[in-house]
């Protein structure tokens, strides 16, 4: 296990590295100037030469990617050039909104997807099920922006229960807070709940024709213990996959939503840094998302650990 | 006797998707929102970029089926050629993805040395979301519908080059190709005439799923204003125009809404009709 989980990590480092790879060519083989965008169109020739060389523009590619690289190494993710702050501060500062919505929104999608699963497999082939997994479809096809847009619509304005747009943080009060990000939590969240009911549903089907599930019923034990006690917990392992995957499509999801609910977020920050050419911006951000998704994974690979003891002794599972 | 064998496979499928009542009615539906995309020019009724300040933000009505919107356009029209021209980046970004995905797939999954190097760049660029990939790609090369087509394509090869080296992998391993391969086989007969025809089926699948996410995601894009630029009428670009006046106008987010949905609804039912009937025992 231990071998394993080094090498995992060995894995993930070289992941991390191809990725910065990937976001600093990007990046930097568009044509923009940074130092024209930063200075304006009216900037003498002079002074966008003196920038650039004062942002190091002018060295190689490669000089500029591994300063990039060992400041990052030194927790520092370089200097915004639009906004006048460290780029740290600035995902400092748009980190909260989205993760407590990522939060909100993975509540209410477990909270949803997880019992409805499991109804849908206990009333496998009755009416129930069928709508269940009708609404699952449907929650599958509606995009999360589209859903956000008709629900502005139907309880923003004639309703007026949640504000339009905006975010209130917590300390101006919970209630507010939670407002805010009811919809935007929902409109992520909703696409996600379908899946998991999806999900949950075709494993508790899988688990539900095993022997031992039929020897539990054969002693007697109780629909509730069968359901919760057998089946659920062995149904677990691609539930918790699929949950964990959806936290790190929140926070891909968040660029589309916090656009349209107007929330100060990571999604903001990188959408803005993006149309102004912001690279260090959009570096770091992009970076901070693509670890959140591999911290997301190794959480996946030791919660299974935990809930399938094979794995843990083994390395593998069955 | 070998062709004859796989006509009645063929036909045994055919026969029991067409028995699934629910895959007909939707899949019925978005064939009927499909042709009237393709057809646009032929049955749209005005000019999809005439705009006519007159009759802006006009209910629907007789003359305009969907209503009009914020320049006078007939947003019926609009989302006819939006439907086309999302059907167009669905198309060609799966093919394009299945076409690069294939060979670089295929590549990995015979050569050791190339595996390493494309599966550790498939595995980076995963763990970058697909809208910030796509936006983050768009805008850089700049805002047309070739871009979009181009970054989603690179967005969703790594699915297809995954599923073909899996594919690729597990038939080197077998006797057969370690015999061919002693008689003398070349490595291209080897990956073309025995790995190829094998990944054929997996990848339709995949292809089901690029062809319907891309129509989602350059929505979304469009939307955002980081997809098709306007005036070229896209389902998503018509909703971001339509963002500021939603709260008066519902027509110019109900119809195209429900276009998108409806059409998303028939590619996932006949997505899952085909999973159902290629592993009978999922269901």
């Amino acid at each position: 296990m231990k071998k394993y989980f080094f090498k995992r990590l060995f894995y993930t480092i070289v992941t991390l590295l191809i990725v910065s790879v990937i976001l600093f060519v990007l990046t930097h083989c568009t044509g923009a100037d940074p130092a024209k965008l930063v200075l304006g169109i009216q900037a003498t020739p002079e002074a966008v030469e003196d920038l650039r060389e004062k942002m190091g523009l002018n060295d190689s590619l490669i000089v500029q990617y591994f300063r990039w690289l060992g400041d990052i190494l030194h927790g520092d993710l370089g200097t915004s050039y639009m906004k006048n702050k460290t780029v740290t501060e600035l995902l400092g500062e748009s980190f909260m909104p989205t993760f407590n919505i990522a939060i909100y929104a993975e509540i209410i999608s477990m909270c949803i997807g997880i019992p409805l699963g499991v109804l849908a497999a206990k009333y496998k082939g009755k009416s129930a099920s069928v709508a269940i997994s009708s609404v699952a479809l449907l929650g599958m096809s509606i995009p999360g922006f589209l859903l956000a847009l008709f629900m502005m619509m139907a309880f923003c304005v004639k309703l007026q229960w949640f504000p339009v747009a905006g975010y209130t943080p917590a300390m101006e009060g919970f209630l507010e807070h939670i407002r805010s990000m009811t919809l935007p939590a929902i409109a992520l969240g909703f696409p996600q709940a379908a899946l998991i009911t999806r999900t949950t549903n075709n494993a508790m089907l899988e688990v539900m024709n095993t022997e031992y599930i039929k020897t539990a019923k054969a002693k007697g034990a109780s629909e509730g213990a069968i359901l919760f006690k057998h089946a659920l917990r062995n149904a677990l392992i691609p539930i918790i996959t699929v949950c964990l995957q959806s936290f790190a499509v929140f926070f891909g999801g968040a660029v589309i939503i916090e656009q349209i609910f107007n929330i100060p977020g990571i999604g903001t920050l990188v959408f803005s840094s993006i149309s102004s050419r912001d690279y260090y911006v959009i570096q770091g951000a992009v970076l901070v998302i693509a670890l959140i998704y591999v911290v997301a994974n190794i959480l996946m690979d030791i919660l299974y650990g935990i809930v399938d003891p094979r794995i843990r002794i083994t390395g593998k599972s069955k | 006797m070998k062709k004859s064998r796989k006509h009645s496979d063929r036909y045994f499928m055919v026969k029991s998707l067409m028995k699934n009542k629910l895959l007909l009615i939707f899949a019925g539906i978005t064939l009927i929102i499909a042709i009237a995309g393709i057809l646009a020019p032929v049955i749209a009724p005005c000019d999809p970029y005439l705009e006519e300040p007159v009759n802006r933000l006009m209910a629907p009505c007789k003359e305009h089926l969907f209503g009009t919107d914020i320049y006078g356009r007939d947003v019926f029209s609009r989302v006819l050629y939006g439907v086309r021209l999302s059907l167009l980046v669905g198309v060609m970004t799966a093919l394009i993805s299945t076409a690069v995905g294939i060979i670089l797939g295929l590549l990995a999954g015979y050569f050791r040395i190339m595996d390493a190097v494309i599966m550790r760049i498939c595995e980076a660029l995963s763990t970058i979301p697909v809208y910030l990939m796509a936006i983050t790609l768009i805008t850089l090369w700049g805002v047309s519908t070739k871009n979009v087509i181009i970054s989603m394509a690179i967005v969703y090869a790594p699915l297809v080059i995954t599923v073909t080296r899996g594919v690729a992998m597990s038939i080197r391993e077998q006797t057969y190709i370690e015999a061919i391969r002693a008689a003398g086989a070349s490595w291209s007969r080897i990956v073309f005439g025995h790995m190829l025809p094998n990944v054929i089926s997996p990848v339709i699948v995949q292809m089901t799923y690029i062809f319907a996410s891309a129509m989602l995601v350059e929505a979304a894009l469009s939307f955002l204003g980081a997809g098709i630029p306007l005036p070229e009428p896209s389902l998503g670009n018509i909703l971001n125009e339509a963002r500021n006046v939603i709260f008066s106008s519902w027509w110019l987010v109900v119809f195209p809404g429900l276009c998108l949905i409806f059409i998303m609804l028939g590619i996932n039912v006949l997505g899952d009709a085909i999973r159902d009937v290629l592993d009978p025992l999922s269901n």
